[in-house]
């Protein structure tokens, strides 16, 4: 094991190693011309596009096209190519956090892919819609892109949210800008991305909306680069200086002076170190702090690859690591050490070869064995070597032997992470990721990262391996079961029913409706259909089936749910097709044949809406003479036209006469005779009385009240008014206009129809004791006549009638009233 | 004074609290998310429902700088942020559409004035003068609503979202919709409040639990069945897979405390509502109308100064008087409320009687409760008083009560006493519910009857009542007399024992109608009392496929139900009786005084989408009077 330690690189007091993860000879990426391609790889083990770089003239083998994008996985595997003739000239690619292919054109459009070549959508970048400028400079990091263009102005563009790019500041075109970085919004003081320039005055200019600030940098800067931690800030001067700063500029943490020009990258490895790489060259230069420096030499282009806590080194050979040793890793391998962790590592040597002094040095730890173990277990996650990392789980697990104690879970989960980090780095996948990493994303964001790599399998026996819910696994299968499987007429049926099963199978509940969006997008309605018929809430079912104009089946679900407003989501599809002509009212009525329900909702709107030439059509159709009576009636009720609305009556009396209803027949009729009456006698008053909109009664009364009892009577023959009604008219309208002269000769003229009593009411009703007394006489129920009385307080003529009566009891009855009321007498005067 | 019921009593079961509380939280974060001072415009028909969840106060202090009404008539404010809170209507849209028109020209013409200066202003203080609408829907956006504002133009200068009040407790016992268009949307085929109650009952037992049975009774009962059914189905599928990956605390955990939901639809028991009320809510309803448990009086019945303002008075069982004499028929009212002064003068009359030091301090411990009390007592004395009044003298209420009951005990007609009110212009809701109630209970009017009946109306109240007759004849309110179905109100009469004369001795539901027994009431007496006569061959008849029983089938849930069961052994069951259409004040006092049986082993609470009387009906039948 001395040899591994011994491969280790000094920089200042910190140990670093390369690693080698894949050898890549033999494989499809050994065969390009690394030097001739411009390349971006992605964060945690994701992976690496390539592209023609056309500033370049080098010659690639004839299988390699100049606008084609071609993306590898880190184990040299072709995952896809890309035909980015659609996209006009590509400046510059990268990877978003999802493992998406963003690519930028010269014209400001933003083209994003998956890793296999499907375009997802693009955004146009600019400042007005209509203008669009020519990229100057532009920056991909994992959640969105920032643009400056040839007019000056700074855009950035979100990938993962739903607005237009934001403007920042725009630059003004004397200034030369060299190179741009980005703090992402996650490190900035703002909460939002701030966009870092250099520019050929030694101006470092933060910028994040219209504000910005401004430091200077000791030297003219071309190159900038900030850390992973966000927090520091490298930078590469005109003059061949490296310089590490802290973000505010209150510290310069290192200076070096390479005497070279501006290397082709300079990128950081973790965050304790920089690299510098000139390309023509072929050399990396590894710079620390106090001056310190190592150098790596190599035969050929190499691709950087930068992690949050190493750099992937990506050759025609061989994918390679660089990082810091871990400390646990430095405090077992190292030579000489005599950590718990390296004896524990060394009794296990022992222990393989049967030596007995394994248990004599575990003895000797037995205090530190805790320690002991952990560290094996965590060196051999960090390990990518797999012969190493199995002797370092085998020391684990001798420890584990002696300390019964040790935390069963804990040793576990740790061999759980070591075998899932190992199934995702086998070659076949290829995701090199580090334990770092992987503890910094968690394990729902690897699944997902396994699903963007359309490992389906894996990420399903993952889920399963760690009992998480694999609902989310499977629904994305099927997802991309149907985006990506022969597209043949009859395979409809056929991947229906495999996804149908799998799902039964593993009793998964996924969301049908995004399923089957996809199938409809994928253009295979006839599965669409057959899946979303899955789907329990039929509120998700219901857009899904308009959108694929299943009409039919859209309303009979919509019904179904009895969720009125899922009725309404298909008749406005439906009215919109009317409008705009595609669909008859032919064919309208058709559709919503039998379909009660809707054509109920449909009238209700129709009503609301007014639009009665419609509404008049479909009642019509299905000979609903009665509710189109009411219509016209109502019409007639707001109208204030007297020929409209005779004329409407009659339509409605018409409609009525179809109902076979003879009474309302006769009552629009009737109205229709009242208005003209009305109309007639309003001519014939010079208009002094309104008539309008008043019933039988009140014109009656309103004659009265004007003293015209002869059209009064005139009317009451005309309308059939009953004998009984038309005096209580009269009586009421005399007492309530206190035509008291009137009432009494109206009282006299007949004997009444309706007695007497009426009259003493309705002057009563008057507060009028005078009046009523007059009529109390004429009623001809003696017990009445005593209770008007005593009402009146006029017992003495109270005691009269009873005594007519000859009833005690009711004598009695009165003498009580009488005292009743002088109490409440004298209570007033008190 | 706050209006909402106090629920904070723990061992109440079901224990509301929480739902409301959670109502009232969702209002205050749509509020708070909106962080500036706003103006907020409420629906007319939200405002009242609105005090039982949250008040004015606290309102305030969410910065609701200002409050509105909804009317067509654009108001100005200087405020930019304004919330419409507003159910989903057509013409509410139509409002709001207006508003934000005028508001744009508004600001257009301020723009215009400004561009002059503009080098100086800059126009960022432009922008900054636009307001922002944010449109709440109660309780859901509909497709309808979005389509009005898309067509009028608006829905992209609305922020539109949803607002899920449902069901408001108006008491301990008795929970609304707050929905009074339910009635009237029925008549017009409009079931979208179906839907409605589903979702409001399906979220009221993800507080309390999931009531092991559901019993229906009518059609529109057995829809909402159907819809629980399928949310309860969605949920399962839904819940299934949640649980596997994070949350377990699934509504299904919950414990039921409803063991059963009873739904009632309006439409079998017309009647009920037609008839006058006689318990004491009952009648104020009827006489002065109780909107949303606060009953709005003028001072002087009240022997208060005018201030040209109404009393409120909130009408709940906060007010232990209250409590106590709502459900009780009008006529005992004065006599248990002198009996009730009595007592509480006596209570005060103790002081005189006090010797130690700890009887004065027992005794000013209950002056607090007494003075409440007082208080309490001098109000609905003057209210009884002034009811009292109108009782003895209104010439016409005698008269009308008796041929009601005629009506009702003999199924004899009193068309003498209708005709007479038409003569003498009742108002039209009185005359319409006197002819309906002899229509109903008389299997419909012979045709020469209604025809002259209907005539004199028309004649009387105007042309306009066209509607209403065609509309309660659609209903099935109004008909021409056929001869005897089963489903008759006599074989009602006959087999529920609908009428005792003998009401204030015996205590029963009667007295709710001095003499008639709500056919809605009995009809769940008849289900839940133990009782040797059989219903089923009858409700059988009367019901066909449209009533029975859902019961939960699920494992989990019966050993729940069982285990809780055995908890509380004394405990009664509880019986949420959901009334679809309304429900009037006397049917909800009759089930209290079914409550107190002790023939029953359920207690029953209520629920429905609003609270109704025959008036309102009637009203709900007749042409609205447009408003513009």
């Amino acid at each position: 094991m001395s040899t591994y330690s011994a491969s280790w690189d000094l920089l200042h007091n910190i140990k670093y190693y390369k690693q080698e993860i894949y050898r890549l000879e033999e494989t499809e990426l050994s065969q390009l011309e690394l030097s001739g391609f411009l390349y971006a790889g992605s964060k945690n083990g994701g992976p690496i596009a390539f592209m023609v770089d056309y500033t370049k003239a080098v010659k690639q083998t004839s299988m390699i096209l100049s606008n084609r994008i071609y993306v590898f996985s880190s184990s040299g595997k072709l995952l896809g190519e890309i035909d980015t003739k659609d996209c006009g000239k590509v400046v510059d690619i990268g990877w978003d956090k999802e493992d998406r292919l963003i690519c930028v054109s010269l014209d400001s459009i933003i083209h994003i892919f998956s890793m296999f070549g499907d375009e997802l959508h693009s955004i146009t970048v600019s400042k007005t819609s209509k203008m669009t400028s020519m990229v100057n400079l532009c920056k991909i990091w994992d959640t969105g892109v920032a643009i400056l263009n040839e007019a000056g102005d700074i855009l950035v563009a979100d990938l993962f949210k739903k607005k237009s790019p934001a403007l920042y500041k725009t630059i003004p075109f004397e200034k030369d800008i060299y190179d741009m970085d980005i703090i992402p919004a996650q490190f900035s003081n703002s909460r939002q991305p701030e966009v870092l320039l250099c520019s050929s005055t030694g101006e470092l200019i933060t910028c994040v909306d219209f504000e910005s600030s401004v430091e200077y940098a000791i030297e003219p800067v071309v190159k900038l680069s900030l850390s992973p931690s966000g927090k520091i800030l490298a930078y590469f001067t005109k003059n061949g200086k490296l310089v590490v700063t802290t973000l505010k500029h209150d510290q310069i943490l290192l200076q070096f002076d390479t005497k070279g020009s501006c290397p082709t990258k300079l990128v950081w490895c973790g965050t304790d170190s920089i690299l510098c790489y000139w390309e023509k060259k072929n050399l990396l230069l590894m710079i620390g702090p106090n001056d310190t420096y190592v150098q790596y030499q190599y035969g050929d282009t190499i691709c950087l690859v930068p992690e949050i806590d190493g750099i992937r080194i990506i050759s025609n050979q061989t994918c390679e690591f660089l990082s810091r040793v871990p400390d646990v890793i430095e405090s077992i391998f190292e030579i000489g050490s005599d950590s718990p962790g390296a004896m524990l590592f060394e009794a296990n040597q022992c222990f393989e070869q049967m030596d007995s002094r394994a248990d004599k040095i575990i003895r000797v730890i037995k205090s530190d064995l805790s320690q002991a173990i952990k560290d094996c277990l965590i060196a051999a996650i960090s390990e990518f070597d797999l012969e190493r990392q199995n002797l370092l789980i085998k020391a684990a697990n001798l420890g584990k032997t002696y300390l019964r104690e040790f935390d069963h879970g804990y040793f576990a989960e740790k061999i759980k992470e070591i075998r899932i980090l190992n199934q995702i780095r086998v070659y076949l996948v290829g995701i090199p990721m580090t334990y770092n990493e992987y503890k910094k994303i968690g394990i729902r964001n690897l699944i997902k990262k396994l699903l963007n790599h359309r490992n389906h399998l894996l990420a399903y026996e993952i889920t399963r391996y760690l009992k998480l819910g694999s609902d989310k696994v499977l629904e994305r299968w099927a997802c991309d079961k149907i985006r990506y499987s022969e597209r043949q007429a009859d395979e409809d049926e056929n991947i229906h029913d495999q996804i149908m099963k799998k799902i039964k199978q593993t009793k998964s509940k996924v969301s049908y409706v995004k399923i089957a969006t996809v199938a409809r997008d994928a253009g295979r309605k006839k599965l669409a259909i057959k899946l979303i018929i899955h789907d329990p809430r039929s509120s998700n079912q219901v857009p899904l089936l308009i959108s694929m104009n299943k009409i039919e089946m859209a309303l009979d679900e919509a019904i179904n749910s009895r969720d009125d407003d899922l009725i309404y989501l298909v008749l406005f599809h439906l009215l919109n097709e009317l409008k705009s002509l595609s669909i008859t009212e032919k064919d309208l009525f058709s559709k919503l044949k039998n379909r009660e329900k809707a054509i109920e909702l449909l009238i209700l709107y129709w009503k609301k809406n007014n639009d009665e030439k419609h509404l008049q059509m479909l009642l019509e159709g299905l000979e609903r003479h009665r509710d189109i009576a009411a219509l016209n009636i109502e019409k007639v009720l707001e109208s204030d036209k007297i020929d409209f609305k005779t004329n409407t009556l009659k339509r409605a009396s018409g409609k009525f006469e179809q109902d076979k209803n003879v009474f309302y027949k006769q009552m629009c009729e009737q109205q229709s005779k009242l208005i003209m009456v009305q109309h007639e006698l309003e001519l014939k008053k010079k208009r002094s009385i309104d008539f309008f909109g008043k019933s039988v009664n009140e014109t009656i009364s309103l004659l009265l009240q004007n003293r015209d009892q002869k059209t009064a009577y005139k009317i009451k023959k005309q309308f059939k008014v009953s004998d009984k009604r038309y005096w209580w008219i009269v009586i009421s309208t005399y007492a309530k206009n206190r035509m008291w002269e009137n009432l009494s000769l109206f009282a006299e003229s007949k004997n009444s129809p309706i007695g007497y009593e009426p009259f003493v009411r309705v002057c009563l009703n008057q507060l009028s004791k005078k009046e009523a007394a007059r009529y109390i006489p004429r009623i001809k129920n003696m017990k009445k006549r005593v209770d008007f009385y005593i009402q009146l307080e006029m017992f003495r003529q109270a005691s009269d009638v009873a005594g007519q009566l000859k009833d005690d009891n009711i004598l009695k009855q009165i003498q009580e009233a009488k005292e009743i009321s002088k109490k409440l007498k004298k209570k007033q005067y008190k | 004074m706050s209006l909402q019921i106090n629920l904070d009593n723990l061992s109440s079961v079901p224990n509301l609290k929480l739902f409301r509380d959670f109502q009232t939280k969702e209002l205050l974060n749509i509020l708070s998310s909106i962080n500036a001072p706003k103006g907020l415009v409420l629906d007319p028909a939200l405002a009242n429902p609105l005090t039982l969840i949250v008040d004015v106060r606290t309102l305030k202090k969410y910065a609701v700088d200002q409050l509105f009404l909804l009317s067509s008539k654009p108001f100005d404010t200087s405020l930019t942020h304004i919330v419409y809170l507003v159910r989903p209507t057509m013409s509410n849209m139509k409002k709001i559409a207006k508003h934000i028109h005028h508001s744009e020209k508004i600001n257009s013409s301020v723009t215009e004035t400004r561009r002059s200066n503009r080098e100086e202003q800059g126009n960022e203080t432009n922008q900054k003068r636009q307001r922002t609408n944010y449109v709440f829907l109660v309780p859901r956006i509909t497709t309808l609503c979005r389509k009005l504002l898309e067509y009028s133009g608006v829905l992209g200068s609305v922020i539109l979202d949803e607002y899920h009040l449902d069901l408001i407790p108006y008491d301990e016992d008795v929970l609304s919709l707050a929905y009074s268009k339910s009635f009237r949307e029925f008549l017009k085929g409009d079931t979208s409040s179906l839907f409605y109650i589903s979702r409001a009952l399906h979220k009221l037992q993800s507080f309390v639990g999931q009531a092991p049975r559901l019993r229906y009774y009518g059609t529109r009962s057995k829809s909402i069945v159907e819809i629980l059914r399928r949310l309860r189905r969605q949920d399962r599928r839904e819940e299934s897979s949640q649980q596997q990956s994070e949350n377990s605390s699934s509504s299904s955990v919950i414990k039921p405390q409803i063991a059963e939901i009873l739904l009632i639809d309006r439409h079998f028991d017309l009647i009920s509502p037609l008839v006058h009320q006689l318990s004491y809510e009952g009648m104020l309803d009827e006489l002065y109308g109780i909107t949303d448990t606060v009953l709005e009086l003028d001072p002087k019945i009240l022997n208060k100064p005018r201030t040209g303002k109404k009393e409120r008075i909130p009408l709940n069982s906060n007010d232990l008087l209250f409590a106590e004499i709502r459900d009780l028929n009008q006529s005992q009212i004065g006599p248990y409320l002198s009996r009730k002064a009595r007592e509480i003068m006596g209570g005060y009359d103790e002081r005189k009687n006090l010797k130690t030091i700890r009887e004065f301090r027992n005794f000013t411990g209950k002056l607090g409760k007494l003075q409440k009390e007082h208080s309490s007592l001098s109000t609905h004395l003057s209210i009884a008083e002034a009811i009292n009044k109108y009782a003895m003298e209104d010439q016409l209420f005698h008269r009308l009560m008796n041929s009601q009951l005629t009506v009702l005990t003999e199924c004899e007609p009193c068309y003498d006493f209708l005709e007479e009110l038409i003569y003498q212009e009742a108002p039209i809701e009185t005359v319409l519910r006197l002819l309906c109630l002899h229509s109903l209970a008389l299997n419909g009017i012979k045709s020469k009857k209604l025809d002259f009946f209907r005539k004199e109306i028309i004649q009387t109240y105007g042309f306009q009542h066209i509607i209403t007759l065609n509309n309660l004849e659609k209903l099935g309110m109004i008909k021409k007399s056929e001869g005897r179905s089963k489903r008759s109100y006599t074989n009602w009469k006959k087999q529920l024992n609908l009428i005792d004369h003998e009401f204030t001795k015996n205590n029963g539901i009667h007295s709710v109608h001095s003499g008639y027994a709500p056919i809605s009431i009995k009809l769940i007496q008849a289900l839940y009392e133990n009782s040797k006569k059989d219903y089923n061959e009858f409700i059988q008849t009367y019901f066909q496929d449209s009533y029975g029983i859902y019961t939960q089938s699920s494992k989990n849930l019966n050993e729940d139900l069982q285990e809780s069961e055995q908890q509380n052994r004394n405990e009664k069951d509880i019986v949420l009786v959901f009334f679809i259409g309304g429900v009037t004040y006397s049917e909800i006092s009759a089930l209290r005084i079914l409550n107190q049986s002790e023939n029953l082993n359920v207690r029953f609470i209520v629920g429905t989408t609003d609270i109704t009387n025959g008036d309102k009906i009637i009203k709900a039948c007749s042409k609205k009077t447009s408003e513009k």
